[in-house]
């Protein structure tokens, strides 16, 4: 073999050595970078996670909170209309307000006796409409949600509207004293 | 045959690589599905909680300034703010409150009933006394007409010492029995 070609082989086998040597300080690179990558995964990845689940929760909350206060406002326009005189108006507001809460799922209140101021008042109109004759189409169909979401309230719901007429008898007894 | 040696080196080489990227593949999919089942778990433990927290803190704000109204003398805006506290509170799932099991009413609820007692004993019976009384009445068996009177004096008494709390509910209430007595 003349000297250049063993001159050219040398090189040529020198570089394949080159190339073997190559892919193993590659390697060693891909697994530094990956247990670098896991490392940096498991010290992040749950502290991202816990705080994406605190902001949902906190959304989740001030979303209710935004839906009930909604449902407060709504109420209190239809007192401040009953107050003004407009017991027609002030039963549409109270009813779109119960509806709204309704689909909504602020109501009907979960483990206690009692509905909602709303759903009281509203219930007394209806009932003060019933006793000047004039039976709002409303009427029962509301009775019925009042039944099936408040048994117990809606049972002794004439005991109640009796024990405030001897409230009311009372503090006007006692108030002019 | 250094040719084929080290070819097979940098297949095994290569394949050691894929093997790595793999198993840092597989760490990434199964802690990423821990963590979620984790995450739900703690969500189902953290939401009542931090629920019930931030409604407190928001409930005990708004009787704070319903007190502050009460303490400036004006009683319409103090009971209207009490009244939303109480109702936004009840809606909350944080009144009733759960310790006293619905046997008597809290502190709050007391003081509204009173502050429209009060006002009703002078002859004004308040835009939304009638859906609060029925609440109570309603809520706690134990309430009635016959035993309001007991209710506030118990209230007053709880509050006599308590330097600027309530101080004008008092003296208003105190002046108001007076009379009656009298």
């Amino acid at each position: 073999m003349p000297a250049t070609d063993q001159r050219k082989a040398g090189t040529i086998g020198e570089r394949v050595r080159q190339l073997a040597v190559m892919p193993g300080i590659v390697c060693v690179f891909v697994w530094l970078a990956c247990l670098w990558a896991i490392v940096l995964y498991d010290e992040y990845y749950p502290r991202a996670q816990m705080a994406k689940l605190c902001a949902e929760l906190d959304e989740a909350w001030a979303k209710k909170v935004h839906a009930c206060q909604g449902y407060l406002r709504q109420v209190r326009r239809a007192r401040e209309l009953l107050l003004s005189g407009k017991r027609g108006d002030a039963i549409v507001q109270l009813e779109e307000a119960i509806t709204l809460a309704q689909a909504q799922r602020v109501i009907p209140l979960r483990g206690t006796r009692a509905p909602t101021f709303g759903e009281i008042l509203l219930l007394r109109l209806y009932d003060e409409e019933a006793a000047e004759g004039r039976s709002l189409p409303g009427r029962q169909s509301f009775w019925r949600y009042m039944e099936s979401a408040y048994p117990e309230f809606s049972g002794k719901y004439s005991e109640y509207k009796r024990l405030w007429d001897e409230f009311v008898e009372h503090v006007s007894r006692d108030g002019s004293k | 045959m250094a040719v084929t040696g080290s070819s097979k080196r940098r297949y095994f080489l290569a394949l050691g690589c894929l093997a790595c990227i793999t198993l840092v593949v597989w760490h990434f999919i199964n802690r990423s599905k821990e963590i979620q089942r984790e995450m739900c778990n703690l969500r189902s433990k953290l939401e009542p909680i931090q629920f019930k927290v931030f409604s407190l803190d928001l409930y005990s704000r708004d009787v704070f300034q319903a007190n502050s109204l009460l303490r400036s003398g004006n009683y319409k805006e103090a009971i209207s703010r009490l009244e939303d506290a109480i109702e936004l509170a009840r809606m909350l799932g944080i009144v009733p409150n759960p310790v006293l099991k619905g046997d008597a009413p809290g502190d709050d609820e007391m003081l509204l009933m009173s502050l429209y007692y009060q006002e009703a004993l002078q002859g004004r019976i308040d835009d939304g006394v009638q859906e609060f009384w029925v609440y109570m009445v309603s809520t706690y068996p134990n309430f009635s007409t016959e035993s309001l009177d007991a209710w506030s004096r118990i209230f007053i008494k709880r509050y006599a010492g308590r330097s600027g709390t309530h101080d004008a509910l008092q003296e208003k209430a105190e002046s108001l029995m007076e009379n009656k007595a009298r």
